[in-house]
């Protein structure tokens, strides 16, 4: 593939893949610009070293490890305590956190309530869901790319799943 | 809600998420079917997730502006590796360190040596503003905003020499038996006494004469050079002297206004050149003839993108903006 056709296919990875990178990066670091910067630099440490994955399947793999990786690295250089240790992956069915009520004028728009139920969700959950969703992952996936086993996953995409539902609940 | 067995669990988020066979969508089927609240169950989890799905494709990031920002990231470090590649590549990596090491010492230690050296005998005045300057000989300086001049506390007995980096005017008081030197980082001008205009820029370095007579050499090549009587200039690239005559006056900044009376194009936008120490050309290639439109106007404090537009709008040329350099075709 000549360098052009490789930059174009560089661009459409880019533009498929912006935007959820963005998003989960935004589950580890509240500020929006930070994310952004984390994201681009991974594109660009890929033009410059790792052209090869472009044109691969693992692309999707390689750019959510590595915005992961980055955003971990980032709070740690901060000094700042990581949202959750993945080691510590024992699910406590308990400690719900409970859903605060929407407001009235707020009732209507259901997918904006969902975002916020999502923000709410507890963090190691709120991994695994976005994880799978964003990057549309099996759950095989997510279990490799975050080292835990395929039953966490589903545990916890069932609980993202249930927690949503209840969160929303009386405005269906 | 809490009752939705193990299995059903599993079967629904495998069909969620897109991954279900006809079969498992039999089972749920079934199962729903056996209780209307199951089958409430299932529909709302059904909804749940779609909806967060449409809240994850939302599209809250710039794609487009993130994608420009890259874009220009990777254009700027391919020119760079370019700039290097061509001349290190033979050089093994201990051999390069080692080099580096050495000219960097090199430098630290020359730099500092002739700081200090240079620090004892001379004066240097860097003008924050156009500012006015008598040395103590009687020779009158205006120096252009940020122009630098560097001269030694006393004169030798044979020549007055200054260094010069941007613009200024000199009156220079004559005193045949100790000419007045000017070098700049390209040329050496010689005069003995007379008023002109140097303008020692990056690219080009302009000298203009306003009365008498001034000598404008190559300094690493004293034979290449001309000589400059009033109302000449020269224009000297490193490589030719450029001479013309000019018909407006080059002493424009000293009166903060640039004025243009019948002037052929490639004339202004020479002088705006140096004004504002920023590129402008002419395409003639593109618009032939364009370079000798006559302009009359003046600029005040307009900035070079307004007066270009200015001139623009008089000539009906039009302008671009390419790399560094703004171009009138």
């Amino acid at each position: 593939m000549s360098t052009d056709d490789l930059y174009r296919q560089f661009q459409l990875v880019f533009e498929q893949y912006y935007n959820p990178l963005c998003k989960y990066a935004s589950s580890f670091i509240k500020e929006k610009e930070v994310c952004e910067d984390i994201v681009q630099d991974v594109f660009v440490k890929i033009w410059e070293n790792r052209r090869d994955i472009l044109v691969v399947e693992g692309v999707k793999f390689y750019l959510f490890t590595a915005v992961r990786n980055n955003c971990l690295t980032h709070l740690h250089r901060g000094q700042r305590r990581p949202v959750y240790s993945l080691t510590d992956m024992n699910i406590e069915e308990d400690a719900w956190p409970v859903g605060t009520e929407p407001g009235e004028g707020e009732l209507v728009n259901y997918k904006a309530l969902l975002g916020k139920g999502i923000d709410q969700l507890p963090a190691k959950c709120r991994e695994i869901f976005l994880l799978s969703r964003l990057g549309n992952f099996s759950n095989q996936e997510v279990a490799d790319n975050l080292g835990i086993s395929i039953k966490t996953v589903n545990n916890q995409l069932w609980k993202a799943l249930k927690f949503l539902r209840n969160f929303v609940k009386g405005t269906l | 809600m809490e009752q939705l067995p193990d299995h059903i669990k599993k079967i629904l988020l495998r069909k969620l998420q897109g991954a279900s066979a006809k079969a498992d969508d039999k089972i749920i089927a079934d199962w729903a079917s056996q209780d209307p609240a199951y089958e409430e169950e299932i529909a709302q989890l059904t909804t749940t997730w779609r909806m967060a799905d449409e809240w994850l494709e939302e599209k809250e990031f710039d794609t487009s502006s993130a994608w420009s920002k890259i874009d220009q990231r990777i254009a700027l470090a391919t020119e760079k590796k370019n700039d290097t590649t061509n001349t290190v590549f033979w050089m093994n990596t201990l051999l390069k360190t080692l080099v580096a090491a050495a000219i960097v010492a090199g430098f630290l230690f020359g730099g500092w040596w002739w700081y200090n050296k240079r620090q004892e005998s001379f004066t240097i005045i860097t003008a924050a503003a156009d500012q006015h300057v008598t040395l103590s000989e009687g020779t009158s300086v205006w120096l252009r905003k940020g122009a630098t001049i560097r001269l030694p506390k006393t004169f030798k007995a044979d020549e007055r020499k200054i260094y010069l980096s941007g613009e200024a005017y000199f009156d220079v008081k004559t005193i045949i038996q100790q000419p007045f030197r000017i070098e700049t980082g390209k040329g050496l001008i010689t005069v003995l006494g007379t008023s002109f205009l140097v303008n020692a820029g990056q690219q080009q370095e302009r000298v203009a004469v306003v009365t008498g007579k001034v000598l404008f050499a190559d300094k690493d090549h004293p034979q290449k050079r001309c000589t400059l009587s009033a109302n000449e200039e020269a224009i000297f690239t490193g490589e030719t002297f450029e001479r013309k005559t000019f018909t407006s006056s080059p002493l424009q900044w000293q009166q903060e206004e640039l004025s243009f009376r019948s002037t052929p194009l490639k004339e202004v936008i020479q002088t705006l050149t140096i004004f504002y120490n920023h590129p402008v050309k002419v395409d003639s290639a593109q618009t032939p003839g364009a370079g000798e439109i006559s302009i009359t106007a003046s600029f005040g404090k307009e900035s070079l993108s307004q007066a270009v537009d200015e001139i623009a709008k008089l000539t009906g040329l039009h302008y671009r903006q390419q790399q560094d350099t703004l171009i009138l075709y």
